[in-house]
């Protein structure tokens, strides 16, 4: 009855929610089918945790913060390296003008090191506060202040060039 | 196109004001509609990895604790077995103050002759330095 009781409550979470999870997820690694499993594995974290999530309350908030982390796990887990790099790829022939700008900002944003898209994403897509930003990524707030400003000046940086050479087109 | 990521001064670097829209406008551009693909089931295969995840820490837990007990409980009969061992010092029943001293025997005190003494046996002499044969 009472793991009926969860499940029911999880699920309505769940339904609710999911959309807007993977929407983030596909913000951090850029790739809809990876940004699914990565859904799915907060999901999955979620649900083995719910009663103690549900007690503690703020369970969007702590969906956020599982999503992330296993987004950055996952990344170090891989040997990933924090370099950004100096120019975005090459976008894709025969794209319109409206798919051809989305291309130019998700490639921009893909080119940033992970944990800056992550601290982006956490600040202007979730709007968290600083410290909110902090304690999801165990970081300081200080290492969220200047992550932030560096990748807000690397994306500005990327978008400004790859929006040059579309133009020059 | 420019607009999104134009800036007027250095705000956007310092958490100025407007910093947050332009960088939402980007995400917003980049998480587009047209590209998503369509919501798979999510819930169901979250749900039965989740059970998996609890029903695995559960056997972890109960083999955790298992294991404590069987150690706890080695150690306790390795201690028994041990404690009445051969090789232990020797201790001491009684503290020395509470040994009461042995009466000595009113008699004077015989001293060891080589001399034969007549025993209840008159056809067997008996040796007393010896005691018995």
């Amino acid at each position: 009855m009472r793991e009926a009781a969860r499940e029911r409550e999880f699920r309505e979470f769940a339904e609710a929610r999911q959309r807007h999870l993977r929407r983030s997820a596909y913000l951090l690694c850029g790739d809809w089918h990876e940004a699914q499993d990565l859904t799915q594995t907060t999901l999955m974290k979620l649900y083995a945790a719910w009663g103690r999530v549900r007690r503690d309350g703020n369970v969007e908030a702590y969906a956020r913060t599982i999503l992330t982390r296993t987004f950055i796990d996952q990344h170090r887990r891989r040997g990933w390296r924090e370099e950004a790099v100096d120019r975005v790829p090459e976008l894709p022939e025969g794209q319109g003008p409206e798919p051809e700008l989305r291309m130019v900002m998700r490639a921009a944003l893909m080119a940033l090191p992970p944990r800056y898209r992550a601290v982006l994403v956490l600040r202007f897509w979730e709007d968290w506060s600083v410290e909110q930003t902090a304690q999801a990524l165990r970081i300081s707030t200080g290492t969220v202040k200047s992550q932030s400003a560096r990748g807000l000046a690397h994306l500005r940086r990327l978008i400004e060039r790859e929006v040059g050479e579309v133009r020059g087109r | 196109m420019t607009r999104i990521m134009d800036r007027s001064s250095g705000d956007e670097e310092r958490g100025g004001p407007g910093e947050g829209a332009h960088v939402r406008d980007v995400l917003e551009i980049v998480v587009g509609s047209g590209a998503e693909p369509p919501l798979g089931d999510l819930t169901d295969a979250a749900v039965a990895g989740g059970r998996r995840v609890r029903r695995r820490r559960g056997a972890a837990l109960l083999a955790g604790v298992a294991t404590a007990l069987l150690v706890a409980v080695s150690a306790t009969a390795a201690l028994r077995q041990a404690e009445p061992g051969p090789v232990g010092p020797a201790r001491p029943t009684q503290s020395p103050t509470s040994v009461e001293p042995t009466p000595r025997p009113a008699g004077p005190v015989v001293p060891p002759t080589d001399e034969v003494v007549p025993s209840s046996n008159p056809q067997e002499p008996q040796d007393v330095t010896n005691g018995s044969r």
